[in-house]
């Protein structure tokens, strides 16, 4: 099912102690690591991924063909299962992950990244480079590459990204993303200023001066914009535009098409001939096929991946991960090791705290020291299930620091939230927590936390709420409980789409749908946030944006918990399996059958 | 007779109207907002009311439900990327999770769903038909015992536990039996019999022992009457009385049961669905269920309650045919 946080799928563990309330997650990096001690004093001996520092860069030099990966042969078919088809595959509804690792080899988009471990690298990838600016963010224009091409062979020319660009406005088309425009408008109210080419007006501010030149003027610097980019910057060929159709059957630009598809049920990906490899910088394209099956339970899934009989030695899953109950199996397992990615997810969670109901930063800060990081990491499964973290940014983001502020033993401390608790007079303070009644996990969650919260002072009151209308329930500013879960990715690694939609307390409205759901408000901040926007260099960014994070934490408004790890594997006929620490998923770019 | 299935269409229709209402309001009494699925991450109250709208949730709950049935029997336009689309007869709406039309998604799953029951269906009757006739038969005897105890620990078994016990063993490890899916019957009439041999076996050992104990049951109590002794002492054969007069006398409850055993399977056996990845109506409304897709839910529960009915029907007329005091009854 659709999580109710729309952006990404959470899976596995993660989704365990999402949906079961009172807890915090995020992920960890790409690679292997020998037996070490962790944070929790657990001695792992799987290979695991560290938070590894990742190294971010714009280039905008590079052309294709990509270099060939080693040993990597053209040919074969990739078998993909997956519990959930896809709901959106219209570049202007994409938001999912899932979503988003298939559009990477059907839709290309104005900028793109190519990814080698932690070395993460945009450049252009149906433009020439990531964007040209010389006022600070406020004009951008792009030029298109020689010879790209739709699936049809007609060329991708200027028209079709504004054309792609302006479908982005359309109402009934409120699935993806919004950022570039409400940039374009100036306003989140988007609707009210522009309602898509449909009716027939079209936006002065993307302007195409010829085939291969697109310029595009804001009302404000936004220098996010080549990140963006990568995200809705994907043309649409407005006389092939079926409008709802497009959604299940878009027209190509990337180097597969889609040759059939069932919805629900299956979809298969052939070798799109009006692709040219020497035009694009990014993709491999080794297998002649991707045939996706939808429907299976991920535990089945692995058991086939495990089995790898038949079709399914060649078989991945794109958005499911190992499940817990068969996480010992392949951590004991040499071969099993062998083939799997594990990394840093982009998630994080982290536990809001409503500040409406608990103003007093002391009592705030009782409940961030009593918490059981270390025994709930250890419910949902232990020391392969992530890192215990600091900060509420993924160790994926731009500028990531891991910086420890309060120093709090892996396993809470008792003695010292009780000291804030008495500080503040609220020793005994209730809590209200809401938690799934129909998930066990949620019930054991319920119990450790109780466990330790009380231990500090505070007295724990649990109340049973249907994980979708809890949803609903804590996004409401006058929502009755002090603590819940909250899960958040970026939708590229800058902080610009972590901090502004969690906190900036001039979004918080009335009534659910608030992102912010701890509803932090501090004028400061929002001013700080404001001013980072506009900052061009994006390291330079990325430090500025590790600062805010700091300052919210010093409130605590929320406290993270886990860096989660993603762990999938794959079958033993499949080599080049990269872990895409974008869309916090194995990467369809590197596969190929082996021989 | 004419006026006999007027009177059952009618009510019918009375039934159906009464199911659907409910199903209706209290899909309101779920949890979670449909329009939520289509908005983004940063949704704006703006963008939520602009999503209830183009769905019709903002209309009241009386009003979205009479929508719901007059589309049904006349169709309806919706808006649908700023443009308006003709849901043609009958209407079910869309689906708010899949963007599909309802009723084109349960003709899609509908092959998937009878090739299940149906293949099912035909091995519990006769399996479970043939044990409790041998049982009957052999009344009391290591036979009787045996065939008994082997549908009753099937039975006993449940779906979702023998169903991956047997995939794992027989499918993975043994490699005896080929991988459990559906494949349609036009594409590859030999995959179709392969992918789904193993559900049937399953689902239907679940049924198996309940008309093997019928049979039983009723045979027995069929071969103690006075007409079938009266028979015997006058010399007609032990083959007549067992399959004519016994036989016909046994086979009334087993039709009824039969006949809602069939149409509850037709509208979707969602544990035998779930458990081989059998994308058919069952698995369907598990899914509308769970992502609060009103439509397909609507369809699901009406389409299961229209099948039911029909069989309902259809057995009484059967009955009809086979038992000479129903006809009369009846016909009054």
């Amino acid at each position: 099912m659709r999580h109710p946080l729309p952006r990404r799928r959470i899976a596995g563990p993660l989704a365990l102690l999402c949906a079961a309330v009172l807890s915090g997650c995020q992920f960890g990096g790409h690679g292997a690591s020998a037996a070490a001690a962790d944070s929790c004093g657990v001695q792992s001996t799987s290979p695991t991924a560290t938070a590894a520092p990742y190294n971010y860069r714009l280039d905008n030099t590079v052309n294709g063909p990509v270099a060939q990966v080693p040993g990597a042969r053209t040919g074969g078919i990739v078998t993909v299962y997956d519990a959930d088809d896809y709901p959106h595959l219209d570049p202007a509804r994409i938001y999912l992950n899932s979503e988003q690792s298939v559009a990477f080899v059907l839709s290309r988009a104005l900028t793109q990244y190519v990814q080698h471990g932690t070395d993460i690298t945009l450049v252009g990838d149906l433009a020439t480079d990531t964007g040209r600016t010389t006022d600070g963010g406020k004009n951008w224009t792009y030029t298109l590459r020689d010879g790209v091409a739709w699936e049809d062979g007609s060329p991708i020319t200027s028209a079709d990204v504004k054309y792609g660009l302006e479908r982005e406005f359309v109402s009934g088309y409120s699935e993806g993303p919004t950022y570039f425009q409400s940039w374009i408008a100036g306003t989140d109210d988007f609707g009210s200023v522009y309602s898509g080419p449909y009716a027939g007006k079209t936006l002065d501010a993307i302007a195409t001066p010829d085939d291969k030149t697109i310029v595009i003027t804001f009302k404000n610097p936004e220098p996010d914009l080549p990140f963006d980019m990568a995200l809705q910057g994907v043309p649409v060929k407005a006389s092939k535009d079926t409008r709802e159709a497009y959604d299940q059957h878009p027209l190509s630009s990337g180097p597969y098409k889609i040759a059939s598809r069932e919805i629900d049920k299956s979809m298969v990906l052939v070798r799109n001939s009006a692709w040219k490899p020497d035009t694009d910088p990014i993709r491999t394209a080794y297998p002649d096929q991707f045939v996706f099956n939808f429907g299976e339970p991920e535990l089945q899934t692995y058991q086939r991946l495990i089995g790898a009989a038949g079709s399914d030695a060649t078989a991945i899953t794109l958005s499911d991960v190992v499940p817990h109950q068969l996480l010992d199996q392949v951590l004991s397992s040499p071969d099993l090791l062998a083939r799997s990615v594990v990394s840093v997810s982009p998630f994080v969670n982290f536990e809001s705290i409503n500040t409406k109901r608990i103003t007093d930063v002391r009592v705030r800060k009782a409940l961030m020291y009593a918490w059981p990081y270390c025994q709930l990491r250890q419910l949902i499964g232990g020391a392969d299930t992530g890192e215990l973290a600091n900060a509420l940014s993924s160790p994926t983001l731009l500028g990531h620091a891991d910086d420890n502020l309060y120093n709090i033993p892996p396993r809470g401390d008792p003695a010292m939230a009780r000291e804030l608790l008495t500080a503040a007079g609220q020793l005994g303070r209730t809590i209200l927590v809401p938690f799934d009644p129909q998930t066990e996990l949620s019930q054991q969650i319920v119990i450790i936390a109780k466990q330790a919260l009380e231990a500090a002072g505070f007295k724990v009151v649990e109340k049973p709420v249907d994980r979708k209308r809890q949803n609903d329930q804590v996004g409401n500013p006058s929502n009755p409980y002090d603590l819940y879960p909250t899960a958040w990715s970026a939708d590229w690694p800058s902080g610009a789409t972590v901090y502004p939609p969690l906190w900036d307390g001039r979004l918080i409205h009335a009534g659910p749908g608030n992102s912010d759901k701890s509803f932090f408000d501090d004028p400061a901040i929002d001013a700080e946030m404001d001013q980072v926007k506009t900052i061009v260099d994006p390291i330079e960014a990325g430090k500025r944006w590790a600062q805010i994070d700091r300052e919210i934490r010093a409130q605590v408004p929320v406290f993270p918990t886990i860096y989660f790890r993603s762990r999938q594997i794959y079958g033993p006929g499949i080599g080049g399996a990269t872990f895409d620490n974008i869309y916090g998923e194995i990467s369809l770019n590197y596969l190929y059958v082996k021989s | 007779m004419i006026g006999y299935l007027i009177r059952r269409l009618l009510a019918a229709v009375a039934i159906l109207a009464v199911i659907s209402a409910v199903t209706f309001f209290l899909f309101f009494a779920l949890p979670g907002d449909p329009g939520r699925v289509d908005c983004g991450r940063v949704c704006t109250p703006q963008q939520l009311a602009a999503i209830h709208h183009t769905l019709g949730l903002d209309h009241p709950i009386v009003v979205q439900y009479w929508n719901f049935i007059k589309g049904i029997f006349v169709g309806r336009d919706y808006t649908q990327a700023d443009q308006k689309v003709h849901c043609g007869v009958p209407c079910f709406g869309y689906s708010t999770v899949n963007h599909q039309p309802v009723w084109h998604t349960l003709i899609q799953r509908f092959p998937a769903t009878i090739s299940l029951a149906l293949g099912a269906a035909t091995i519990f009757l006769i399996v479970g038909v043939g044990f409790g006739v041998v049982s009957a038969l052999r009344s009391q005897t290591w036979l009787d015992r045996l065939g008994i105890g082997f549908t009753v620990f099937g039975s006993s078994l449940q779906i979702f536990v023998v169903g991956p016990i047997l995939i794992q063993l027989l499918v993975r490890d043994w490699h005896v039996m080929p991988p459990p899916q559906y494949v349609p019957i036009t594409r590859d009439p030999v995959g179709w019999f392969k992918g789904l041999l193993l559900p049937w076996l399953v689902l239907a050992m679940v049924f198996m022992a309940f008309y093997a104990r019928l049979t039983r049951a009723q045979m027995l109590e069929t071969m103690g009457e006075d007409f079938i002794r009266a028979g015997r002492a006058r010399g007609v054969s032990s083959r007549l009385l067992h399959f004519k007069h016994t036989g016909r006398a046994t086979l009334s409850p087993i039709i009824t049961v039969f006949g809602l055993d069939l149409a509850g399977l037709l509208s979707g056996a969602i544990i035998t669905e779930s458990t081989f990845n059998i994308q058919g109506l069952g698995r369907l409304a598990l899914t509308s269920v769970q992502q609060s897709d009103l439509s397909i839910m609507m369809a699901t529960v009406l389409m299961g309650a229209v099948l039911i009915l029909i069989a309902n029907v259809i057995v009484d007329l059967v009955y009809s045919v086979i038992d000479p005091r129903v006809r009369a009854s009846q016909l009054t």
